[in-house]
């Protein structure tokens, strides 16, 4: 096998989430090879910084000044499109300049999200050693307390998102919303079915990253409607087209 | 079933999973994230009532007769570009052929009770097709306010080597011979990519199916949350494929000699495979029966088949892993 193959599994090593036989396997290589124990060396910093972030929300105002720049923008002339080399969907359809101060929040909400999911990822995996060894019950209950607080955190930033999106949903025509509605709810169902998996078994590993994969869906799929709502609500024939076509103007 | 079952998910899930100490720091969003997916459960029970009521498909018509309005352009791109498009209602048919020019064919369909009405919502929904530095966008947008519901048909030939960007909220997409990197992104409908040798593939779904037959790809990552994931194809001795889904199937059909390394889960649901697998990860046993030659079994397995190289990811939450022999 060659580093590349290595690479992959790279992140469950620094984890300790390997198995034994993987593990000796592993070891074996990052121990001659340089460029592996780089690596190793990086993704054990990055994990070692995540666990020392403090979850923060972002206060209430941040969303009331979003809304207040967004309705600035709304009313100013649309100013361009900047970048031809494009490579993300939603930038052909909402235009990167336009969304700045949502995208700069959402971005926010993701580095929140980000170090929100580390930090779970590293107390269930506490709590998955301490089952081996005591099982204890107050682990667990700490694990699930963490796990709880972690997905408070990113379902307030979802329920921000949400109400931008109640509050300016009528801009999108019917069948758009009831497609968005009914996508809305498969993934609550999702996150409904990984939430209830936890609670009996707050270590799962399967569970947490549906339940995980359901609530970044579910961001992103809010974030992108916001997008949507915006330039259907703007209404302005020649700025729709140059948005969603990506053009310099 | 699955939206209903979601609405009393989702309630009965929202409200115990307040802690009693961030009540009061979280209780406004959490009340809201209650109310909204209460909103959101019962405009899907209402649209699933609905639609049981009239029957499929007869949403749109039940507006009114259909109209429609066709579009036809071509643009140069070259034999190595990019396609973007966005649609939020229709269906998408991309082909990749032989030149450097990319045809579009579109056809924006509405339902009205009037044909002027009807005019007036085809004529507000315009069609762009914009070539810029090798990079060609396709998107149709309402251009008078408030959207009406158009959706746009479209059935695009490009050069097989042009790589895709497409994004769609309702209608299937399908995709067929084209060799270049494709990313897709969509909420409803379902997704075939087949007779293709993209580089790399990468799909993110909602709702709908994803179907990989005969695509041959060195990289394949698929998500869903709900709908079934298949691939059928080769197996690059080097690739990596990693298909997951939360409610949906997973299903790989490879050739019988085929060469992998495998990392499979699900919570719920069952893992079976044609091939015999030399177990590598901390479950039980050391092998892996074929399904015809024992039971399946539940549960996350790690395992060899052969000789390994390519590397599969199977995941789901509550649906059934099968890996078969074609």
């Amino acid at each position: 096998m060659n580093c590349h193959e290595f690479e992959l599994e790279l992140g469950d090593y620094v984890d300790g989430t390997l198995a034994p036989g993987r593990l000796k396997v592993i070891d074996a290589h990052v121990g001659t090879c340089a460029r592996c124990q780089a690596i190793v060396t990086d993704l054990t910093v990055i994990r070692r910084a995540a666990r020392t972030l403090e979850p923060q929300m972002p206060a209430a105002h941040v969303w009331t000044q979003v809304a207040a720049a967004l309705e600035r923008e709304r009313q100013q002339p649309f100013d361009g499109f900047h970048s031809s080399r494009s490579k993300e969907w939603w930038r052909l359809a909402t235009g990167a300049l336009a969304w700045k101060p949502l995208l700069a929040a959402a971005a926010m909400l993701l580095v929140l999200a980000g170090g929100t999911w580390m930090a779970w990822r590293d107390a269930a995996m506490r709590a998955g050693t301490r089952q081996t060894t005591s099982a204890t019950a107050a682990a667990q209950d700490a694990t699930l307390a963490e796990v709880q607080l972690a997905e408070q955190h990113y379902s307030s930033a979802i329920g921000d998102l949400e109400k931008v999106t109640q509050a300016e949903g009528g801009s999108l025509d019917p069948e758009t919303a009831k497609v968005v509605q009914a996508n809305l709810a498969v993934i609550d169902q999702a996150i409904g079915q990984s939430r209830a998996a936890l609670k009996s078994e707050p270590a799962n590993a399967v569970a947490q990253d549906s339940l995980f994969d359901a609530l970044r869906s579910k961001f992103q799929l809010l974030q992108d409607t916001v997008a949507l709502i915006n330039e259907m609500r703007k209404g302005n024939q020649e700025g729709a087209a140059r948005i969603m076509s990506g053009m310099n103007q | 079933m699955k939206t209903i079952t979601g609405i009393l998910m989702t309630y009965a899930l929202a409200v115990p999973a307040v802690p009693a100490a961030a009540q009061g720091r979280y209780e406004y969003q959490i009340e809201r994230i209650i109310s909204s997916a209460l909103t959101l459960a019962a405009d899907a029970l209402d649209d699933a009532v609905a639609t049981r009521q009239r029957g499929p498909g007869q949403g749109r018509e039940a507006r009114g007769p259909e109209y429609n309005d066709k579009f036809d352009k071509t643009v140069r791109l070259g034999r190595n570009g990019r396609l973007e498009l966005v649609n939020l209602s229709g269906d998408v048919a991309i082909t990749g052929t032989s030149g450097e020019d990319v045809k579009v064919s579109a056809t924006k369909v509405t339902h009205a009770t009037d044909e002027a009405a009807a005019r007036a919502a085809l004529s507000a929904t315009t069609i762009d097709v914009v070539e810029r530095s090798g990079v060609v966008t396709i998107s149709s947008q309402p251009t008078r306010g408030r959207a009406t519901s158009v959706e746009v048909n479209y059935v695009i030939s490009v050069p097989t080597g042009t790589s895709l960007i497409l994004r769609t909220y309702s209608g299937d997409v399908t995709v067929t011979n084209v060799s270049a990197d494709i990313r897709l992104n969509s909420l409803s409908g379902d997704i075939v990519v087949k007779d293709s040798k993209p580089s790399m593939i990468e799909i993110d779904s909602v709702s709908g199916d994803v179907s990989l037959e005969q695509a041959e790809s060195e990289r394949v990552q698929v998500n869903s949350v709900s709908g079934d994931i298949v691939f059928k194809g080769k197996l690059a001795k080097t690739g990596r494929y990693e298909l997951k889904t939360h409610s949906g199937d997973v299903q790989v059909v490879t050739d019988g000699g085929a060469s992998f390394e495998v990392e499979a889960g699900t919570l719920s649901g069952d893992v079976s495979s044609d091939f015999a697998l030399k177990l590598t990860g901390s479950g039980t046993g050391t092998s892996f029966v074929p399904r015809d030659r024992g039971p399946r079994r539940s549960g996350d397995i790690r395992g060899i088949a052969n000789d390994g190289g390519a590397v599969l990811s199977l995941h789901s939450f509550s649906g059934d892993i099968l890996i078969s022999k074609r």
